[in-house]
């Protein structure tokens, strides 16, 4: 379980990142939405250990402020960046000097993981292309199976199959014990995998709730014509799209990400958030 | 097919030499060449100095291998850079162990491990060699000097603290520095080397100045004691600048500690 | 498997699970997938998957055995088009019948077309 408690982050000599944040995030698969500049890979840094957050226990795991960075909280968390490297030149490197540090490291799902991407281990990482390399990490991590799994960007520079493994790996290796949030643009590339979803806006946490509540409270539907009684709505070529309250939860809807997005980034937000959090 | 890794990482958050090990077992794909390259050099620096001396002495070949020598000193000052080498900054700062258990590899490795790397190749040529001529007195400018066992060994240590001035800073920059660490390393060693002279002059001007310039111009005339007599001024420089250089060290490391634990991206 | 955007993905999952036992890969009284295997599957979280199964039971076409998972009901292919009627009249024909009186169509010309084609 991550916990926020009025966790407030400010660069140094430089603008407030992340402004009070509070909440509460338990197992399952997240999906952190934000702008470019929102917050989101400084706040994944901090769940990660790789920023302090002050005071220290503004961010905990279980309990366990990731700014002490104790051994015993940072086996179970692990982020990875859009740009991160690994230290050595291949994976069965990692598998001899790093995975040793993590408990919960699996050698078996570290090889079905590569075989997906038509890779041994042996392959110079340093030397590959982005997504590639990528590949070789995303393979890796998985299999590291830290309890907090935080990926900034993971699709980012893969190709359009490679997409595909990546989600059906997710699927495969992501435990019920495990909270993994990924950070993304591309939301359509997981998108029926999340049962929760964050989103920041200028630093501050607007919404951090599961699937279930949002989908109770509010309703996406489209149309040929404008949508009577809608929150939020917008146009595109000869069809509309909008945010409908969803009072008796009776309206069934799969939740339009893209759509949710834009209408917490319109003068709407507040009246969507009151009724989510209603 | 590899079975899964067991649980062997220690199961407390105190401090815990195991994992240390393990931290230096994290670093060892970076280190190795290093491990590997630096006996190697310095023996074949060794070997050709000292072979040089018995067999094949020569002023200019000399001259040379002084040369070598000054060489084989930077490579030990700025031996820290081999610490930026992988990019692994994230994975460095996420590695589950105690920041203490960190610095304690990374500084033992830079004080003991390179030391001994550079030196110790050096210092069994050296015996190698004084057994093979039977005679070290060519080999050491401290034989000639008659000097006791305990006036050697301090003289030893000075040299050895001062040595260790120019590659903990070198450490510090590597550590403290997130861009440019090899360049920033190899300028903070050479700064530091300047402030060692800069200590080794002030004290000599103070001393001339309160001790008189005679003494000087007596050696200058010379004498068969004339060497002992320069010996007994410099040693108390070399007392103050081993003072310095062991207060300077401590911090340093300090500072470096200080940093390691305080890493952030 | 592609989803679309349109039909909740539980419906959806509900959908390929009915097209499995009409194709017989289910087997009737015999264990079907679990769960997290059908959400690994079809790399969808668990939570929407047992809101299929949730319906599924509910109308007799899975049933839970205590400890050991759901399994078919010998009769679930007759369920199943038991419960594609009550879909049918439920939600099928409603936006039919609301389309056919936004454009003016009877349902005169509706039964001509029947009986004709």
């Amino acid at each position: 379980m991550i916990q926020f408690d009025n966790l407030s982050y400010r660069y140094k000599r430089g603008p407030l990142a992340l402004d009070n944040l509070n909440a509460a995030i338990g197992p399952g698969i997240h999906l952190l939405l934000g702008e470019n500049g929102a917050g989101k890979t400084t706040l994944l840094h901090i769940i990660g250990g790789l920023r302090m957050a002050i005071p220290a226990h503004s961010c905990t795991i279980d309990g366990e402020a990731t700014a002490l960075r104790n051994p015993s909280v940072l086996e179970k968390t692990f982020v990875l960046t859009d740009e991160m490297m690994f230290p050595y030149g291949n994976i069965n490197q990692m598998v001899r000097h790093h995975a040793p540090f993590y408990p919960r490291f699996n050698a078996e799902m570290l090889r079905a993981n590569l075989d997906s991407f038509g890779m041994t281990g042996l392959e110079p990482i340093d030397h590959f292309s982005l997504g590639n390399r990528k590949k070789a990490q995303l393979a890796y991590v998985l299999a590291l199976r830290p309890e907090v799994l935080l990926l900034d960007e993971p699709a980012n520079g893969l190709d359009i199959s490679a997409r595909h493994t990546l989600l059906q790996m997710l699927a495969r290796c992501v435990g019920e014990d495990q909270t993994v949030i990924i950070s993304t643009h591309t939301v359509w590339d997981f998108q029926n995998l999340f049962d929760g979803v964050m989103m920041l806006r200028q630093g501050q946490l607007v919404m951090c709730d599961s699937l279930w509540n949002i989908s109770s409270k509010i309703a996406f539907v489209g149309g040929s014509e404008p949508i009577d009684g809608a929150i939020y709505m917008q146009q595109s070529i000869g069809h509309y799209e909008a945010i409908v309250p969803n009072p008796d939860g009776s309206l069934q809807t799969n939740i339009d990400f893209v759509l949710l997005y834009n209408a917490l980034q319109s003068d709407k937000a507040s009246q969507i958030l009151s009724i989510i959090n209603s | 097919m590899e079975t899964t890794i067991s649980h062997n990482t220690p199961a407390t958050d105190r401090f815990s030499w195991k994992r240390v090990a393990m931290v230096g077992r994290y670093y060892y794909p970076t280190l190795r060449l290093q491990i590997i390259l630096y006996p190697l050099i310095s023996l074949a620096v060794g070997i050709a100095t000292y072979s040089t001396k018995l067999w094949n002495y020569s002023a200019l070949i000399e001259a040379f291998y002084g040369i070598l020598s000054v060489a084989l000193s930077f490579m030990y000052y700025w031996a820290p850079t081999v610490f930026s080498r992988s990019n692994g900054r994230a994975i460095e700062v996420m590695l589950p162990a105690r920041s203490s258990e960190k610095s304690t590899f990374i500084v033992l490795y830079t004080i003991v491990g390179i030391s001994a790397l550079v030196y110790l190749p050096q210092f069994l040529c050296y015996i190698a060699f004084t057994l093979i001529s039977g005679d070290s007195s060519i080999f050491s400018a401290y034989d000639m000097l008659h000097l006791t066992t305990g006036e050697r060994i301090a003289a030893g240590l000075f040299s050895a603290l001062q040595a260790l001035v120019p590659i903990c800073t070198c450490l510090l920059a590597v550590f403290a520095y997130k861009k440019s660490r090899v360049a920033m390393g190899i300028l903070w060693s050479i700064v530091s080397l300047i402030g060692l002279a800069l200590v080794a002059m002030i004290y000599t001007i103070i001393y001339i100045a309160s001790n008189g310039v005679e003494r000087f111009s007596n050696i200058a005339i010379g004498g068969s004691d004339a060497i002992e007599q320069l010996v007994h001024i410099v040693s108390p420089i070399a007392y103050v600048c081993g003072a310095f250089s062991l207060t300077y060290v401590l911090a340093i490391i300090w500072f470096t500690v200080r940093t390691i634990h305080k890493t952030q991206i | 498997m592609e989803f679309n955007d349109n039909k909740p993905i539980y419906r959806q999952i509900i959908d390929y699970c009915f097209a499995s036992i009409m194709a017989g890969n289910w087997i009737p009284d015999a264990r079907v997938p679990s769960v997290r295997e059908l959400a690994v599957t079809l790399a969808v979280n668990t939570h929407t998957v047992l809101k299929a199964f949730e319906f599924m039971q509910a109308h007799g076409i899975i049933y839970p055995k205590r400890g050991m998972g759901y399994y078919l009901a010998s009769d679930a292919k007759d369920l199943i088009n038991v419960t594609r009627r009550e879909e049918f009249f439920s939600d099928t024909l409603p936006s039919v019948f609301a389309e056919m009186r936004m454009l003016g169509i009877d349902i005169d010309d509706i039964v001509t077309k029947w009986k004709t084609t």
